[in-house]
């Protein structure tokens, strides 16, 4: 490397740029470059075809945009938009499915008899009157299935059809001895497991 | 590779818990016995009952269940087929008949396989009986090992 020998230091401080530029670049932020009308068009429709291009879904080589560019071109309130719609269709489905009720029982379609929306405090006596039972002024959405409700609806199902759509726990549309059995069998489940 | 990896321990993490059962009873020292379970409703006859039932000292496992002695209860009651080879069972059964039992009677006997000679430790809790109308009834529930002759 060759260093020339007039090479002065100088102090960062003295530094100045060239006054031609600055005057040039005081005159670029005041005057407004003019674009002929036919080229901003051509400009213009230029990058709209290489934009569409670029959209549709293979290159010029034939291979495939990769996903994380697509999504990218994917306008961000759109994509929003959807996300938003996909989340509150599985949560509508989840609790169609899925009742607050049925968490605790067998599971699909299983539904407790004692659901309070339809139900009403207990009165003792006669076992075609059994509903929920209160806690405490308030009604109850925790009391659990237990075999005296399986042999209730045993018991009204000896004297003809049952027609409370709430006995329909196996949610069959029929109200039946299976429907016994699997009160039954939700009265004896073990809470997680079988262990002590 | 790393995926081969990842796909092989998970596949052998789950099936470790195949493998990684309770210990069987040494051989010659495991027992089986029974015990019976009882229900006393008085004199209100009974027609249904739910109880839990429950080995708490660990030395025996349900191997397993038996109906009652009388005709309204003989067939086994319900249960949660998990609690074989476990420590704990909840049985309720029912009869919706008019032939049914009052006093005490045997509702059930439950088979167990203990590990040694000691003694069964239990717990029992009833948690319904009902009578022929479905009303809730006071009863008693017991149990008893059952002696071998």
């Amino acid at each position: 490397m060759r260093i020339s020998h007039n090479h002065e230091e100088k102090d960062d401080a003295d530094l100045q740029a060239p006054a031609e530029l600055v005057s040039a670049l005081k005159r670029l932020a005041q005057e407004r470059p003019f674009v002929p009308p036919t080229v901003d068009e051509v400009v213009f429709r230029a990058a709209q075809q290489h934009l569409g291009k670029v959209q549709s879904k293979r290159t010029e080589d034939g291979g495939r945009v990769p996903f994380i560019q697509f999504l990218r071109l994917i306008p961000r309130w759109k994509a929003w938009l959807a996300a938003g719609t996909t989340v509150i269709a599985i949560a509508f489905l989840v609790y169609q499915f899925f009742p607050s009720e049925s968490r605790r029982t067998l599971g699909v379609g299983f539904r407790n008899p004692l659901d309070f929306a339809r139900g009403g405090p207990v009165r003792e006596g006669a076992a075609s009157d059994r509903t929920p039972a209160p806690m405490q002024g308030g009604l109850s959405h925790e009391r659990r299935l237990d075999i005296l409700d399986a042999f209730i609806l045993a018991k009204r199902l000896q004297g003809g059809p049952v027609q409370e759509r709430r006995w329909d726990v196996n949610g069959d549309g029929v109200v039946d001895e299976r429907d016994v059995r699997a009160i039954a069998v939700e009265a004896v489940r073990l809470d997680k497991g079988g262990r002590s | 590779m790393a995926q081969i990896l990842c796909l092989a321990a998970m596949v052998f993490g789950l099936a470790a818990g195949l493998f990684a059962q309770s210990a069987a009873p040494e051989e010659g020292r495991s027992r089986f016995c029974a015990v019976d379970i009882y229900v006393d409703s008085k004199a209100t006859p009974l027609a249904a009952y739910q109880l839990e039932f429950v080995v708490t000292n660990g030395v025996a496992r349900i191997v397993g269940i038996e109906g009652g002695e009388h005709a309204a209860f003989h067939e086994p009651p319900f249960y949660d087929p998990k609690a074989m080879q476990h420590e704990r069972v909840i049985l309720a059964a029912f009869n919706t008949g008019n032939k049914l039992p009052s006093g005490k009677t045997r509702v059930a006997t439950i088979h167990l396989q203990a590990a040694d000679n000691g003694p069964l430790q239990c717990e029992l809790k009833l948690q319904a009986a009902g009578n022929a109308a479905g009303v809730r009834i006071a009863a008693e529930a017991s149990f008893e090992e059952r002696k071998s002759p």
